[in-house]
């Protein structure tokens, strides 16, 4: 915050009072954004039965979801999920029963979180953290050390100054 | 006779490019300008070729010539005529010669661009590496995917092609629109390889092709989205995109693509960023060849596999060969890469760009994991995995919003660094806007953290891009809007369109299927309303041709008539759904046919799929913006061209000139604009040197 000396344009304000629009602003978004997920009604049985389906792969196609695909062992599949859901199963039982009885199909579209195919999930995280880490470091190195030119960068300069003095290319 | 000539037409165009090689790296090794600059000659030869190829094989598709293996798999004699043409792309020896074709006209645009500087070294080493691409892919048509095999024994018809690319004319311009795309971006991995051998690694070979770049992306970019429309068009279940490796591998060149946009300008703005650049510039390019690999050798299992062959480990090993030259290159030249300028401070407008090329890495990233993740569980551990949809839309959801954030943030950033002040004034207008997007939307009744976090975030972004715009064409008029700066505005506009889109459809999908009958009885309706919009049954329509059946429900969508039907192909017991779509500027209603129409006259019945998408048309609005907005971006801004020299006498200094990127309103910007440094402008001496 640097006070009230910046702006060109609004610097007669100064201090808080220059940030008063912007907590406005952040007043009407988090009332905004409370009432939009606030209060919202648990997924029917419908919209649980499509989501749950979209995340199953249709045992006779190679990576369709039984969502989308008619073929009989999707459809089948869609009625082992409503059954499911009669019975009054939760989402992960619905799954692990689905995929308990496809034994080595693995129909699972999102791979697990745990194991080998846990991998798929942490290396693009370790990725990002590594990417940013390494950035980091390199503005933390910008700021240790004053950019100077080197004897060897003044001598290519001069030479460079020379060069087009006598007219020839670099 | 076509087999001859296409034959012909392959020889012609490898023997040219085995010539041109040899020719071009003789002139070079002896310093002879002649020698360099046959390579115009040798790329019309190349051109001519592949263009010989070209109208062998269409006139083969044409006349029906059923004595070549590519017609007798993929031709028939009842194919109308727009997909017989497009039947040339349609399996995979025909894509081979499709790109083949357009490499062979991109080599003739680069020598004719290029025509006064053939024998310049770095363009003498562009040509070459042209050439080596060139030379390989009418390596493959000589070899495992050549389109002019002879059947001994031609069939009297054959098949046709795949059902599924014959029911929409989309079919004729998304493949050659992507492969424009991916071709393209030869171009500056050329003249990079170029760059990298010469030791000329100034700025010069990036700005000489940055518009080859933004052509190539603008095709990539419209194929994809043309793809997108097709799928929605053609598959009947909503979707739009569904992460299959054939898309994921279309997705990957663009996103490095789009990366390298933005950093490149770093990158002539502060002369920092080389080596980063110059891996995105070689990456997108060995994307290209690693996404024909994944998707043409059948290593990976995918809805798309319309065609398997033995073609894999010629792409492969081009792809190797590709990653070594580079990455040897680079290792060799590192010194000469060293960056002279530094960044001042992560709040500045090259901060955003690097945090955006992270981001853009990260996304990169992930799909290409996701894509060869089973390949890799399989080989190294022997489990199955699938990697699908909700993997990667858990993982691309937060990427999407930190991007939308940046496009946001990164317009009002001035260079160097930026004050809390810069920040506060020029963010307060985009926030209300995005505001206001936001408080709408749940006025309308959106419901949902993630999605209103994204229109939010959308309409800051869009906020920023006209602010960016309005101070333009405030400045300049309607001529401010050219420019790669304000016609990337656009482009984001687009963008914020596609991503505002993509939230919404998904979001807030409904799905009904039924059972409808003309005559209403107990318990079949004559109609059904699905999210306020009305579908009545009509009557069974029969549309067949002699190239395929065709039955069709006539249905009233809102009272206006659509006829959704189901296709049967004389090739395939198959039966392919034929969905319609029905499209407003709020939503879109589509409905498909789950199978055939039962009964005759008032006693028909028909089962139906009805989805109700909120936003779609967005999706291919926000494709024709970002492909309009690159095209103004093409356009020359009112910058001085960075590779014109600057030393002149300061009565003649371009300098002097108010630079457009600097805004009236901050005096402070200015001195800080004036900061940057590349000022090589070797191409222009070296090339007037000779």
């Amino acid at each position: 915050m640097t006070g009230a000396k910046t702006g060109t344009k609004t610097g007669t304000k100064s201090g808080p009072a220059k940030w008063i629009a912007w907590v406005a602003m952040l007043v009407v978004i988090v009332v905004a954004l409370f009432v939009g997920t606030v209060g919202q009604p648990s997924p029917t049985e419908a919209e649980r039965a499509q989501n749950l389906a979209e995340t199953i792969r249709c045992p006779s196609c190679k990576s369709q979801a039984v969502a989308s695909s008619e073929t009989p062992a999707s459809k089948a599949v869609r009625e082992l999920i409503w059954e499911r859901i009669e019975a009054g199963d939760t989402d992960e039982e619905i799954r692990d029963y689905v995929a308990s009885r496809f034994p080595g199909q693995d129909l699972l579209l999102d791979p697990e979180g745990s194991g080998f195919s846990g991998l798929v999930w942490a290396l693009p995280v370790v990725f990002v953290i590594a990417a940013v880490a390494g950035l980091v470091m390199r503005f933390a190195g910008y700021r240790a050390q004053p950019l100077t030119a080197s004897q060897e960068d003044k001598s290519l300069v001069d030479a460079a100054l020379r060069a087009s003095e006598n007219g020839e290319k670099p | 006779m076509n087999a001859a000539l296409g034959t012909g037409g392959v020889i012609l165009g490898l023997v040219a490019s085995l010539g041109a090689i040899v020719t071009v790296a003789m002139g070079i090794r002896g310093d002879r300008p002649e020698l360099m600059r046959m390579s115009r000659t040798y790329a019309w030869m190349v051109a001519g070729g592949a263009a010989i190829a070209f109208v062998a094989m269409q006139r083969a598709l044409i006349t029906r010539d059923f004595s070549l293996e590519y017609v007798a798999r993929n031709g028939s004699t009842t194919t109308p005529a727009l997909y017989n043409f497009a039947t040339l792309w349609s399996a995979l020896e025909g894509s081979i010669l499709l790109w083949a074709f357009i490499l062979g006209g991109y080599c003739v645009a680069v020598v004719w661009k290029f025509r006064d500087r053939l024998s310049d070294k770095l363009v003498a080493w562009a040509m070459l590496t042209m050439f080596v691409v060139t030379l390989f892919f009418f390596a493959l048509m000589t070899g495992p995917a050549n389109p002019f095999r002879v059947l001994a024994n031609p069939p009297i018809d054959g098949p046709g092609p795949n059902p599924l690319l014959q029911n929409h004319p989309l079919m004729a311009f998304h493949p050659p629109m992507l492969y424009l795309g991916y071709v393209g971006f030869t171009v500056p991995f050329a003249f990079a390889i170029a760059a990298l051998v010469t030791g000329r690694l100034g700025e010069g070979w990036l700005i000489e092709t940055r518009r080859w770049t933004l052509f190539a992306w603008t095709f990539l970019t419209v194929g994809i989205i043309l793809g997108a429309w097709w799928s929605h068009e053609v598959l009947g279940w909503g979707g739009y995109w569904a992460w299959d490796p054939v898309e994921n591998a279309s997705l990957l060149p663009w996103i490095t693509g789009t990366a390298f946009l933005h950093s490149v300008m770093v990158q002539e703005r502060r002369g920092m960023l080389r080596v980063w650049n110059l891996s995105l510039v070689c990456a997108t390019f060995a994307l290209t060849i690693l996404g024909t690999f994944l998707t043409r050798s059948g290593v990976l299992d995918s809805v798309h596999a319309f065609s398997d062959s033995n073609i894999g480990p010629m792409l492969l090993g081009f792809f190797a060969l590709i990653v070594l030259t580079t990455v040897g290159l680079v290792a060799w030249r590192g010194d000469r890469l060293r960056s002279p300028a530094r960044i001042d401070s992560p709040a500045s407008r090259e901060g955003a760009f690097l945090l955006n090329n992270i981001v853009f890495a990260a996304f990169a990233f992930v799909v290409l994991l996701g894509t060869v993740f089973p390949l890799i569980a399989e080989s190294l551990n022997g489990e199955k995995v699938t990697v699908g949809v909700p993997y990667f839309e858990r993982m691309t959801m937060p990427i999407g919003l930190v991007l939308l954030f940046l496009m946001a943030v990164a317009p009002v950033l001035p260079w160097r660094k930026a004050s809390s002040e810069t920040l506060r004034t020029r963010l307060l207008w985009p926030g209300w806007v995005g505001t206001a997007v936001l408080v709408i939307s749940v006025l309308v009744g959106a419901r949902g953290l993630a999605p209103l976090i994204a229109f939010f975030l959308a309409g800051f972004a869009a906020g920023s891009a006209l602010r960016q715009l309005v101070l333009a064409t405030r400045r300049q008029g309607l001529r401010g809007l050219l420019g790669r700066t304000n016609g990337g505005m656009i482009v984001h506009l687009g963008v914020i369109l596609i991503a505002v889109a993509f939230a919404a459809s998904n979001a807030y999908q409904t799905e009904r299927e039924t059972k409808l009958c003309v005559t209403a009885v107990e318990g079949c309706a004559s109609s059904v309303t699905v999210s306020g919009h009305k579908v009545e049954f009509v009557g069974v329509v029969d549309n067949s041709t002699n190239a395929r059946k065709e039955t069709g429900a006539k249905l009233l969508i809102d009272g206006k008539e659509f006829t959704p039907a189901i296709q049967q192909f004389p090739n395939g017991s198959q039966q392919i759904g034929k969905p319609t779509v029905r499209n407003s500027a709020r939503n879109s209603v589509l409905i498909a046919l789950l199978d055939l129409p039962q009964g005759e006259g008032k006693d028909a019945s028909v089962r139906i799929r009805v989805i109700v998408q909120p936003l779609i048309v967005w999706l291919w609005i926000g494709g024709a913006v970002m492909a309009f907005g690159s095209l103004l971006a093409a356009f020359p801004g009112k910058r001085r061209r960075p590779t014109d020299p600057t030393s002149a006498l300061p009565s003649e200094s371009p300098q002097l000139q108010p630079d457009p990127d600097s805004e009236p309103e901050s005096g402070k910007d200015a001195g800080q604009d004036s900061g940057q440094g590349p000022q090589s402008n070797d191409l222009e001496t070296a090339g007037a040197s000779t």
